[in-house]
């Protein structure tokens, strides 16, 4: 009788809707051929670092799988969480980033959004180096079920092609 | 009859036809209609707006103005190889990189098409853009072996593609303000729509309104006559006393109970010649002078009452007393009714006659009931028997 109760559990969970938001988890990265891309980050003083996607990684890392408004399949995204970068450089407590593409579109991110929702910065899709054409190489991800229920978040967050996260004025 | 006169007829007829459960149910049926009317009409509204939102967002506009730019950032480092007679290795990877930034945009550009207006311009803008990558993509393939081929060939598309681009774009500002037109007479009929079911609901509500209070006094018209009818029944309307009938209800029932019971036969003296000489009027304040007597002088006792029989007799009816009770009260009615009624400036001074009987009088030989009683009574109240009268 109780195995019959743990397999209806079991199948209800099963039945649960594909809504679930998945959060991103901590995840071992082989090193592989990256393109060349870079990540600068202006710290509260001005100054600058500049991240390759192999110097990214460096960071803990994560994997996410999720879709995105380009993509109707699911893809397992790797890479590092905004929020462990911005702490690194002191921009975890700034009250919004902006974030620079290399075709030069901007975009604001308020605090609330990193502490509420998990951003990955995506250099790796299922396994592989992120292309440009993929919307790489480095790119923001966040989980699509999370980013429609966020009141904050919407998909002008999720920036391709990133090149320079500093605080905003 | 005067044409205001049947019209306000024609008016009430229809108003009493309406004043009913039906007519107001009618009403209230026409209230919903108009709130869900309107209803239905902002909410169509609101529909049509959010539909034309595509128009207004940002990200086509935006798409194409990017677009613009990705393909002039492409032709810069193709025209500066070709200056430069070759493509190093700073200008490959540069060119490379733009090529996957137009790739992402064309493509990025081509969903939110889709997604929103589908405009046949920017379908022809993506066409061309298209066209720039494949070329690009073959130069890249080809390891840039003609750069000047190369910026002719992208220098002619990227004309062709920007035309296209600038027509996308004006089609879109033509678009926005037809919607905005669109919009803007849908909010003049909104106007409408609110105001016509503003001044309809205020209308239903008034006339239905109207028609309750107007249901509500015919009922209570209505009550009140019933009211009137009922007490008509029962007492004189002049002197508001127990009428004849009443009299006979209650002194029957008196007289099944094993109670002794006093009749008191009031009649006015010459009260024909009050009317004669002062008139009618003068006539009925004096009964209503006697009657207010009577009344207060019935009241006085636990189940007595007062009641006018017809014309200028009056009766009370009062729980037996002893004879010397009797005769204070006959004395005390003949004073109180002696006082003088004022009527138009004369002074009338009533007199009365009582005759009385008693149940204890009639005795174990007649019939304990009305006719006995008040046979007994009006004997006593002419003088044939008993005593005569009191004066």
């Amino acid at each position: 009788m109780k195995s019959l109760a743990i397999l209806s559990f079991v199948i209800g969970l099963s039945g649960l809707p594909a809504t679930v938001a998945a959060a991103p988890k901590p995840v071992e990265l082989q090193p592989i051929n990256h393109l060349a891309a870079e990540l600068t980050i202006v710290n509260a003083e001005g100054e600058e670092t500049v991240y390759s996607p192999q110097q990214l990684e460096t960071f803990d890392s994560y994997a996410l799988s999720t879709m995105t408004p380009w993509r109707e399949v699911a893809a397992n995204f790797e890479g590092v969480l905004l929020v462990d970068l911005l702490r690194a450089h002191g921009l975890a407590s700034a009250d919004a980033i902006t974030v620079t593409a290399e075709n030069d579109y901007k975009t604001t991110i308020p605090r609330e959004l990193w502490e509420s929702v998990d951003v990955l910065i995506a250099t790796r899709v299922d396994g592989r180096a992120h292309t440009r054409r993929a919307r790489g190489p480095i790119q923001f991800v966040m989980d699509i079920h999370e980013m429609e229920a966020s009141p904050v978040a919407n998909e002008g967050h999720l920036v391709w092609m990133a090149a320079r996260i500093e605080a905003a004025d | 009859m005067s044409k205001p006169a049947t019209y306000l007829s024609g008016l009430n007829r229809v108003l009493d036809a309406f004043a009913t459960r039906l007519g107001l149910g009618l009403c209230i049926a026409i209230l919903v209609a108009i709130g869900l009317w309107a209803s239905f009409e902002v909410e169509e509204a609101v529909d049509n707006l959010e539909g034309s939102l595509d128009f207004f967002q940002d990200s086509q506009r935006r798409n194409g103005f990017v677009a613009i730019g990705d393909l002039q950032r492409l032709l810069i480092i193709a025209s500066e190889a070709w200056s430069n007679g070759a493509f190093d290795e700073t200008a490959k990877a540069e060119f490379v990189s733009a090529v996957d930034i137009l790739y992402v945009r064309t493509d990025h550009f081509n969903r939110v098409l889709q997604r929103g207006s589908a405009i046949q311009s920017g379908q022809l803008a993506i066409e061309v853009l298209e066209e720039i990558i494949a070329l690009a993509d073959r130069a890249i393939a080809d390891d840039f072996t003609d750069p000047e081929r190369l910026y002719r060939d992208l220098q002619s598309r990227q004309e062709m593609a920007r035309s296209r681009l600038v027509s996308f774009l004006d089609d879109m500002d033509r678009l926005q303000d037809s919607v905005l037109e669109d919009q803007s007479v849908a909010i003049s009929h909104q106007r409408v729509v609110v105001n016509g079911s503003f001044i309809g609901l205020v209308f239903i509500a008034a006339l239905a309104f109207f028609l309750l209070r107007r249901e509500v006094l015919a009922r209570k018209a209505h009550q009140m006559a019933e009211q009137e009818v009922q007490f008509l029944a029962f007492f004189d309307p002049l002197t508001r006393l127990a009428n004849r009938a009443q009299f006979q209800r209650r002194l029957d029932k008196l007289l099944d109970s094993p109670k002794t019971v006093a009749l008191l036969l009031l009649d006015l003296d010459n009260f024909k010649s009050i009317n004669d000489t002062h008139g009618h009027s003068a006539g009925d304040r004096v009964l209503t002078s006697v009657a207010r007597v009577l009344d207060t002088a019935s009241s006085a006792y636990q189940g007595g009452f007062a009641a006018r029989l017809g014309g200028d007799e009056f009766a009370i009816v009062l729980p037996e007393q002893t004879l010397g009770e009797m005769r204070m009260l006959c004395d005390s009615l003949l004073a109180e009714c002696r006082h003088d009624v004022s009527f138009e400036g004369e002074v009338i001074r009533p007199g009365v006659s009582i005759g009385l009987a008693t149940t204890a009088q009639i005795g174990k030989g007649l019939p304990r009931d009305v006719d006995s009683l008040t046979r007994h009574g009006f004997r006593s109240l002419r003088g044939q028997e008993c005593r005569p009268r009191l004066l």
